[in-house]
């Protein structure tokens, strides 16, 4: 327990993007307490995302508050189970130097940050669930927290990515010696192969964060309800129906026209 | 007694225990005092609208502890997420100063408050209208609010010169407490009490969302009919916001030019 706290805590520190780390390889990442640490955090908001039903039903639905907890960290893990394979393949394929292992460690201290900020946002959402009845602005409430939660982590991605990068650069201890001989031209510039390569790695990882929020949108409609509308008995899952975008467009066009 | 006031001089000054450099400890239980007492005061103060008849005197109290209820509860609420993020941001060793910081910005509100009592009492005195009332108490926590920005600035000026995220780290602070802070200051009415309401401290089915009651204003907007006072009434904030902006950056970079 404590040790799975404490590996949440140096990811949440930055302490798993230091280049220092990183140039050593991903080994000091530890996959089985990162994922067992963002499944309670998952399963904390979704608690609290699930609260709604058991706030407004007579009587009160704890099937949906169970389905909920289970649901959010299934969201995460099921749009990585989905996206994963294509960006191993297409990073492999552009010359990343990230073996399938190494590539899923990077990725899941973001996720890991990410459901971390979403459960701290937890007890804001269960106060706006316990003093509101209107159920499109639970859902609007919620798709910003996790667009937030998101942010926050794919800001944490761009971070680990550029310390890899100055990980993988040459080291400096060589750059006085070459400014000796070369006079007053200072060496700034990488190697041409090198620069290439970050580039491919960043574009690549950046290509799939757009996928992954793609697909998670989707994959959150997929899996509702989350929150559970008022008017409508308990199900595990609802028939296949319109999209997530179409839907948000919707909702606030609900929350405008009442 | 004699303590509390000189911990309120020391507080505003900002000398003492209260310094922005001096140690942390014993600090914080000092602050809390600060809110409840003055948060209480001014409550009381702020529930006196509908008279000192002894079957409402109860309504002193209700308002009185609502308000360093309404601050208190929304500070739990933000304070996970705020220390997450700022643990994100890399910024945890500093997270002491920084709840010290936030901590005394809603003391100071509060000792605002307290301080304006007076003026709301006479305020009270001198109309007779509740829509008035409520208006007034918000524009005395207005003030309060612009007002703490002194101690904003004493406390998050040393972070902010040491590391510039902790300005926008501030603003995420002040944006997540407005946003929580608005929702529980509806779902704490009434705290003026209307005087042809019975005292209660909850209003019956006043549970709602303070958003969604918003968003139908604007939707009204865009409906024929009863447009001209909302319209005018979305103008008159808009304005008031624009002065507030132009008024903060006049100010801002006076204060700041001495160093």
């Amino acid at each position: 327990m404590i040790h799975w706290l404490r590996e949440l805590d140096e990811a949440l520190r930055g302490r798993k993007a230091d280049p220092r780390l990183l140039a050593e390889g991903t080994a000091h990442i530890h996959i089985q307490p990162l994922v067992v640490v963002s499944v309670a955090l998952g399963m904390i908001y979704g608690v609290c995302m699930g609260l709604y039903a058991v706030a407004t039903r007579t009587p009160p639905s704890f099937a949906q508050l169970v389905t909920s907890a289970v649901k959010v960290p299934a969201l995460f893990f099921l749009t990585l189970v989905v996206t994963f394979p294509s960006l191993y393949v297409f990073s492999a394929l552009l010359g990343v130097r990230l073996g399938p292992k190494d590539t899923f460690r990077l990725i899941l201290v973001p996720i890991v940050i990410n459901l971390a900020v979403l459960a701290s946002l937890g007890p804001i959402t269960a106060f706006f669930t316990l003093s509101t009845t209107s159920y499109p602005f639970m859902k609007l409430l919620n798709v910003f927290f996790f667009t937030v939660a998101g942010i926050i982590g794919l800001k944490v991605l761009l971070a680990m990515l550029s310390s890899l990068e100055a990980a993988q650069s040459p080291p400096p201890a060589t750059m006085p010696d070459l400014d000796k001989a070369a006079g007053a031209v200072t060496v700034q510039s990488t190697p041409q192969p090198l620069a290439r390569e970050k580039t491919a790695a960043s574009r690549t990882f950046l290509v799939w964060v757009v996928i992954y929020a793609l697909v998670g949108a989707q994959m959150g409609w997929i899996l509702r309800p989350f929150i559970g509308r008022p008017d409508l008995p308990f199900q595990l899952f609802r028939g296949r129906e319109a999209n997530f975008f179409v839907d948000v467009l919707r909702t606030l066009a609900q929350l405008l026209g009442q | 007694m004699r303590a509390f006031f000189r911990a309120i001089d020391d507080f505003l000054r900002g000398r003492g225990v209260f310094a922005s450099d001096a140690p942390l400890s014993g600090r914080l239980l000092w602050l809390f005092i600060l809110l409840i007492a003055c948060g209480l005061f001014y409550g009381a103060v702020m529930g006196t609208y509908s008279g000192l008849a002894p079957e409402r005197l109860h309504q002193l109290l209700y308002s009185g502890v609502k308000v360093p209820l309404l601050l208190l509860a929304t500070f739990l609420l933000c304070l996970p997420s705020f220390f997450v993020i700022n643990t994100v941001a890399g910024l945890r060793d500093d997270f002491r100063e920084v709840l010290r910081a936030v901590v005394a910005t809603q003391s100071c509100i509060t000792v605002v408050l307290a301080g304006l009592a007076p003026i709301t009492a006479f305020w009270y005195l001198s109309c007779a209208n509740y829509r008035q009332a409520v208006l007034f108490n918000a524009l005395m926590f207005g003030v309060a609010s612009a007002a703490a920005q002194v101690v904003v600035r004493r406390y998050y000026g040393p972070l902010i010169r040491r590391s510039a995220r902790h300005r926008q780290l501030l603003w995420t602070w002040f944006f997540l407490y407005a946003f929580v802070g608005i929702q529980m200051a509806w779902v704490l009415r009434p705290f003026i009490g209307a005087p042809n309401a019975p005292v209660a401290f909850f209003r019956s089915g006043a549970w709602g969302n303070a958003y969604v009651v918003l968003a139908r204003m604007i939707a009204g907007l865009f409906t024929p009919g009863d447009t001209l006072p909302t319209m005018l009434w979305l103008l008159a904030f808009l304005g008031l916001a624009a002065l507030a902006f132009v008024i903060y950056r006049i100010v801002v970079p006076r204060r700041r030019s001495p160093q």
